[in-house]
């Protein structure tokens, strides 16, 4: 469960990323965020994912305060989290197996389980056979699913995905949501921050909309359970 | 060992060895910037290390020299033998004596004429030398002051009729080698700041070039440890490069120098310059080149990092 009790979020400066919002999502749930650019929507995700503190009011992730979690822990509450991001955020200079292995050897995983995870991972995004390529040799469609497979290959309780169809066509898009989907039918919660308005029509899932900082429609998401 | 302090132990020995290799990665794609910052270390850290293998050497060298200050005591010519041989026993006792030599008129006369290149007999007449006492003072307790002290002691004693002090070259000369010993520390100081603060800069280069990567390790749950563990590895091994390097230019420099360092200790009847402690100083030179390009590194390192989770706080 995560959930937002009067969360601003005010940056240097002054600029105001949030304002009082109250939000809930459930375990397992499929929550798209929508809204334009500087809606708010970034800055949420960040929140959740610890990359930022909240200036006001509290978020809690399952049962954990954020406000209270201390600078050493960070690192080992967001290896619960995938992130996926819309520039990718891939490493260049390594392969797609070594950009999906990322997490697992941060997280200390022995060399047999990596392989064997990361295969997994990128069977499920479908690049199996471009493991041993570097990113640069892929299609930007292509390097989002590794984003991806690296979001999922520690096999977190959450996915955080910032714009992940923002340099994507139509098609390809669906794609991408199709995958995001799948992960969520077997449990995972998936928030995904959008722009593009049409991506949110029509979909069962719960949609929050952000508008300047402030929550103004929360579809309230249904949990997968 | 229990199966889960050895997955432990393996975990970590896997890390470190990650480390060591992602470090090694990151040196050769640095190239030439690592080899200039590590043979700046070398040469920055060769200057001390030389001084104090020069410093050895003079202290070897010349311990077989005969540096203990003498106080010359010209005895009255009346005085006689008893009352010279009890003077003697008194002196002796004096903790500030170390030896006491008594050069009679006769056999310094017989030094003179061997000196002067002629028959002692030649000498007519009265022998116009005195006994003489010669007082040597114990070095490791010589004071200008206390010299003087004993000197006016032996002034005072009636057998004596005048008193030479030659023993203040080597306070000051003592006084030479511990101002020498200090500011080698003094060198060695600053210089190790030097060392830290070129490693630091080297590594901060290295952090600059890599901040994508450290920006998605620390998205992904990578720890400060983990994210600076490779840096510190890269800042230890310039380290340990230029340390390795200085030891080369010592060596290059003592092959160098044996010669002259060798007719000097001569002129002044030393021995042979021996190459003390050589093992001793390249020890010295690799452990405090790794912990100084450790420590250079974790500041190099730290600074940058810092900015990553500045908001964090």
């Amino acid at each position: 469960m995560i959930e937002f009790a009067g969360v601003t979020k005010i940056y240097a400066g002054g600029n105001r990323g949030l304002r009082e919002v109250d939000l809930a999502i459930a375990p397992g749930a499929f929550c798209l965020l929508c809204g334009h650019s500087g809606a708010g929507k970034t800055t949420l995700l960040r929140l959740i994912a610890l990359l930022e503190r909240a200036t006001a009011g509290h978020i809690v992730v399952d049962g954990l305060n954020l406000d209270r979690v201390p600078r050493e822990e960070v690192p080992f509450y967001r290896r619960r989290i995938g992130m996926v991001f819309q520039d990718h955020r891939l490493l260049t200079q390594r392969t797609v197996f070594d950009n999906v292995a990322l997490p697992l050897v941060v997280a200390g995983v022995g060399a047999t389980e990596i392989r064997k995870r990361v295969r997994a991972a990128l069977d499920k995004v479908d690049l199996l056979a471009r493991e041993r390529a570097l990113p640069h040799t892929l299609s930007t469609g292509e390097q989002q699913r590794v984003g991806i497979a690296r979001a999922v290959v520690n096999r977190p309780a959450m996915l955080l995905a910032d714009e992940p169809t923002g340099n994507l066509d139509r098609v390809h898009a669906r794609d991408i949501l199709r995958l995001f989907d799948q992960f969520n039918q077997v449990g995972v919660t998936v928030v995904i921050a959008t722009h593009d308005p049409t991506l949110c029509e029509g979909r069962e899932h719960a949609v929050v909309e952000l508008r300047d900082g402030a929550l103004v429609a929360d579809g309230r998401p249904q949990s997968a359970a | 060992m229990s199966e889960q302090g050895l997955a432990r132990w393996r975990r970590l020995g896997r890390e470190h060895l990650r480390a060591a290799r992602e470090a090694w990665t990151l040196l050769r794609g640095t190239g030439m910037r690592s080899v200039l910052g590590a043979s700046a270390i070398g040469f920055v850290m060769a200057l001390p290390a030389l001084l104090f293998v020069v410093g050895e050497w003079a202290q070897v060298g010349l311990a077989g020299v005969d540096m203990r200050p003498t106080l010359t005591a010209f005895l009255r010519d009346d005085a006689a033998a008893d009352v010279r041989d009890a003077l003697c026993e008194r002196l002796t006792l004096d903790g500030e004596v170390a030896r006491i030599t008594l050069i009679e008129a006769k056999s310094a006369l017989a030094e003179f004429a061997a000196a002067a290149n002629m028959e002692a007999a030649a000498f007519t007449g009265d022998n116009p030398l005195p006994d003489v006492l010669e007082v040597e003072v114990e070095r490791a307790t010589w004071r200008r002051d206390r010299g003087a002290a004993l000197a006016l002691r032996l002034q005072q004693e009636p057998l004596v009729a005048a008193v030479y002090r030659a023993g203040d070259w080597v306070e000051r000369l003592d006084a030479l080698v511990a101002f020498g010993h200090r500011m080698l520390w003094v060198f060695a100081v600053v210089i190790g700041v030097g060392v830290l603060l070129l490693v630091g800069n080297v590594v901060g280069g290295l952090v600059n070039q890599c901040v994508d990567e450290i920006e998605v390790r620390a998205l992904v749950g990578a720890t400060a440890g983990f994210i600076r563990r490779p840096f510190l590895y890269a800042g230890a091994v310039c380290g340990v490069a230029g340390a390795a390097l200085a030891c080369a230019l010592v060596a290059l420099a003592m092959t160098t120098l044996s010669d002259s360092a060798e007719r000097v200790l001569e002129a002044y009847g030393g021995g042979e310059p021996v190459a003390p402690g050589t093992f001793a100083v390249a020890v010295g030179l690799l452990v405090g080149g790794l912990v100084l390009g450790w420590s250079g590194a974790w500041l190099g390192c730290s600074g940058n990092l810092r900015r990553f989770e500045a908001h964090l706080d």
